[in-house]
């Protein structure tokens, strides 16, 4: 059971691995929490293209945060 | 609803995961709009196809790079074969949309139209062996995405043809295309004959593969026999040898995919428009490797440097590859021999050849030369003689003027210019996004900047611890005789003894009168430097003729050291015989101002003596005349060569590099040879000038018979007054009978006497006119524009014109001024007729 057990888990890591080097290769700019927080997102079947924009947007959000940041400095 | 449940909080952790690098916003925030954008709209999305997903992802790759696309299929064949996810596509989808490429719009043209086949067994197999085939293209293909787009896209529909055409033959069809691959790495094949034509026919197309394969592995065979030996061929090996593991790798894959889609998926026609490429390929590399054979070093590179300006981009850029690559030993070489000066060159493809056996004094000029068949083409003639003058520098530094290039501390620019090169070429590994070292601009900037380094630091050091211009000047003033009080003090000094003959000179006497002359006149002054190279040489002639001192005598300068490279034996014997003709002129204008001297002395005498005085005259006439010809003569040759020598030392001053100098040295002597009439131009009019100076040298005889002849005949006279003064002073008769017979007599003789010489003194003037006519006209003929003035200031009163009609001729110079004058004349004539008008 427990050998069993193991080696799902050893599968897990491994695809986990394929993923995460494709996710570079692509230059996602996914770190490896966020990267495995997705994978579970998707495995529980949330559109990707959703999450994706939703990422995105959460990025796009903090940039603009520090750029205004930045300008209020600067003034 | 256990999944339901997890998904906000697994939301909720993403937020914070991700505001965690920005603290610019809070995660509930991020949250919220995470949830807002989720639950916006509710409508099912369609999730995209597997395949499709694949070769999007794998354009957008290739795109970038062909080994990441490579990558990303290997990984993505192993994940499909663990089973742990249950939705790869997805999570695929994610990473693909989250990808940030630059261009998003080109993978949209990258992306294969889908088949819509009725065969749905071979669309699978397609997809995989057109991403195969993608694979290879952007291995394979250099810079040029469109085309590899091309000819899949052309393959999709080829292939449903094929397949529909050639059903019949589906049964040897996976046989026949194993074979193809079989052949494409030039393995025999089994059997061909029972195929249908069309397969035939294809089939020799993939198996051409074959022969080129062959063919270059011959090449890169390090047992073969065509392969020349050499560093740069084995850089081309290289690179070829590369290029055949780029191949295998293809085949490889492309075997692969056969027999993966084992079943009437990789149809023979497929095989054959994946060959395209390869064939492309390996024939060009196939042309290039023939064109090569037999050829070494700088050849090679000019032979593969041809093939790069080859319009279609693919052989261009496959040459430039090539290239890069064999030219790197070179550019080892180039970087040492700028550098330290040395060559490392055992199977002797650098374009400098060093020479063995050249003794240290004939470096500079003997040592190293240029192999201008092993230039490679990249570069031009300037630069290779630039860069074997920048290496001959080096060595000279070294060799000759045992000066030690440790001692400035800092590197020099060109050393950082070139090893910049080399870095770049090392760190590329020569990939063809970077120019390649030899078309790069560092190049020529580099190899410039180390000549003037190289060139400057040799001159300081020629200049200052070699003194060369206090060497060339000394040349000047000794050997070419600018130094008047000197020359003219020596010559006083020797006159005597340059008159024996030449077998009782001895060196160590004259020497003794050299040192003499230096020490009364302002050559004392000279450095010591200059001063102990000074001596004195005598040349006999081997053909045992009588010679007078004055034949065999000449100063000598020797250099010895860095700088008798410089002044080699050649030179040496140049100044010698400029020397020789200067010294004759000196000479014979010394003789004619001794000759007035006598005769001033003697006029004084000759009150009494009305009957010589006419000859007298015309014999002083004729000596002023003869010391015009030696003055003008001397005029011009100190003229003539003024600018030349004025450029050498002004070029020197501005530190020019020493091949430039030398020339100019080179250029000055020449002129002087020209206007001494001792160079090979003027091999013609040398002889004239030594006839009119021979002439003028039996004038000087002439006048010493002349003054001997009056001087016996007035102390005979004197004598003869002085005896009958005694006589009648004792009361005698003064004169007797027989005395004054005898004085009658010698009278009579000494008239004859007179006579006589005045007889020869005609002849000796006709010919001597003669001559200087003959000497003039042939300088007026001359090509060189200076001795055509020459001609013209030897007669400037067209007094010998008048003597002669063959100076009427309309080629002399005068005559050429005359009728540009009159030219001109008539020019500006018409322009004032034209303004009247």
């Amino acid at each position: 059971m427990t050998s069993e057990k193991n080696a799902q888990i050893g599968q897990a890591r491994e695809a986990f691995q394929m993923l995460y080097q494709v996710s570079q290769l692509l230059n996602t700019g996914l770190d490896a929490e966020t990267l495995t927080i997705c994978i579970q997102l998707c495995e529980l079947g949330v559109n990707p293209d959703k999450l994706a924009l939703v990422i995105k947007e959460i990025r796009k959000m903090g940039e603009h945060a520090t750029q205004s940041k930045a300008k209020t400095l600067q003034l | 609803m256990d999944n339901a449940n997890n998904i906000p909080a697994l939301l909720n952790k993403l937020c914070e995961e991700l505001t965690l690098k920005q603290d610019a916003i809070k995660p509930a925030e991020a949250y919220e709009l995470a949830l807002s954008y989720m639950t916006s709209i509710n409508e099912q999305h369609s999730i995209p196809d597997e395949k499709i997903l694949c070769q999007k992802i794998h354009s957008r790759l290739s795109s970038v790079s062909g080994r990441d696309a490579d990558k990303f299929n290997e990984l993505f064949a192993k994940l499909k074969n663990t089973f742990v996810l249950k939705q790869p596509v997805s999570v695929l989808s994610l990473l693909l949309a989250l990808s940030e490429a630059p261009q998003t719009t080109n993978s949209t043209q990258q992306l294969f139209p889908v088949p819509n086949l009725s065969i749905i067994n071979s669309a699978a197999a397609f997809t995989g062996a057109s991403s195969s085939k993608s694979t290879v293209g952007s291995s394979w293909g250099v810079n040029t995405p469109k085309q590899q787009n091309s000819n899949p896209s052309i393959s999709t529909n080829n292939s449903n043809l094929v397949i529909a055409t050639q059903s019949c033959n589906h049964a040897n069809e996976p046989a026949c295309v194993r074979d193809a691959v079989l052949a494409a790495t030039g393995v025999k094949a089994r059997s061909s004959c029972n195929w249908s034509r069309p397969v035939q026919i294809l089939y020799s197309r993939i198996a051409h593969l074959g022969f080129l394969h062959d063919k270059l592995k011959d090449f890169i065979d390090p047992a073969s026999v065509f392969t020349p030996q050499g560093l740069m061929v084995e850089g081309l090996v290289a690179a070829i040898r590369e290029e055949l593991t780029e191949y295998y790798r293809s085949v490889a894959l492309l075997q692969s995919q056969v027999c993966e889609s084992d079943g009437g998926g990789g149809t023979l026609r497929r095989v054959s428009v994946w060959a395209q490429d390869p064939l492309h390929r390996l024939h060009w590399l196939a042309t290039i490797v023939h064109s090569v054979q037999h050829k070494r070093g700088g050849e090679l590179a000019t032979c593969v440097h041809r093939y790069v300006h080859h319009g279609d981009e693919r052989v261009s850029a496959l040459a430039r590859r090539l290239l890069t690559s064999l030219t790197y030993p070179l550019l080892l070489m180039l970087t040492r021999w700028l550098l330290h000066g040395e060559i490392d060159d055992p199977y002797h493809e650098f374009f400098i050849e060093s020479r063995n056996g050249v003794p240290i004094d004939r470096m500079w000029h003997d040592k190293y030369r240029v192999r201008e068949w092993m230039v490679p083409s990249f570069m031009c003639r300037e630069q290779a003689a630039q860069i074997l003058a920048t290496g001959k520098s080096v060595v000279f530094m070294r060799e000759a003027c045992a000066d030690l290039p440790d001692h400035c501390d800092t590197t020099p620019d060109h050393a950082i210019h070139l090893q910049s090169l080399l870095a770049a070429h090392t760190r590329t590994g020569g990939t063809n996004t970077e120019v390649a070292w030899w078309e790069a601009e560092g190049l020529r900037e580099g190899v410039e900047t180390a000549h003037l380094m190289a060139s400057q630091r040799l001159l300081a050091a020629l200049t200052t611890h070699h003194h060369l211009l206090d060497h060339l000047a000394a040349h000047r003033r000794y050997l070419l005789l600018s130094q008047g009080d000197f020359v003219h003090h020596l010559m006083t000094l020797l006159q005597d003894e340059l008159s024996k003959p030449a077998t009782s000179l001895y060196v160590h006497n004259l020497t003794c009168t050299l040192e003499a002359a230096v020490r009364a006149t302002n050559a004392q002054y000279e450095p010591q430097h200059v001063l102990s190279r000074l001596h004195v040489n005598l040349y006999p002639n081997c053909d045992g003729r009588e010679d007078s001192g004055w034949d065999v005598f000449a100063l000598q300068y020797r250099v010895d050291g860095p700088l008798g490279t410089l002044f080699p034996a050649t030179c040496a014997a140049r100044y010698r015989a400029l020397f020789t003709q200067l010294w004759r002129v000196k000479r014979i204008e010394y003789a004619l101002h001794d000759a007035w001297r006598d005769h001033t002395i003697l006029q004084k005498r000759l009150k009494a003596m009305p009957e010589v005085w006419g000859l007298m005259r015309r014999v002083s006439c004729l000596r002023a005349e003869a010391l015009r010809l030696c003055g003008a003569l001397q005029d011009a040759s100190c003229e003539g060569a003024e600018p030349a020598w004025v450029e050498l030392l002004s070029a020197a001053s501005e530190g020019h590099h020493l091949d430039r100098l030398l020339q100019l040295h080179h250029n000055a002597l020449d002129r002087h040879s020209i206007h001494a009439m001792i160079h090979h131009s003027t091999q013609e009019l040398q002889s004239y000038l030594g006839n009119v100076l021979n002439e003028t040298l039996a004038l000087r005889s002439f006048e010493t018979t002349l003054h001997t002849g009056i001087n016996t005949e007035l102390e005979r006279r004197e004598r003869y007054e002085a005896l009958k003064a005694e006589r009648a002073a004792r009361n005698e008769f003064a004169i007797t009978g027989p005395d004054e017979a005898q004085d009658k007599e010698k009278r009579k003789i000494f008239i004859q006497f007179l006579a006589s010489r005045k007889a020869d003194l005609n002849v000796w003037a006709r010919s001597y006119r003669g001559h200087v006519t003959t000497l003039i006209l042939k300088l007026a003929l001359h090509q060189e524009v200076s001795l055509q003035t020459l001609a013209f200031r030897l007669d400037y009163s067209d007094f010998y014109k008048r003597g002669d009609a063959k100076l009427h001729e309309p080629l002399t110079y005068q005559h050429k001024r005359l009728s540009e004058m009159g030219l001109h004349l008539a020019k500006t004539r018409l322009l004032d007729h034209t303004k009247r008008k």
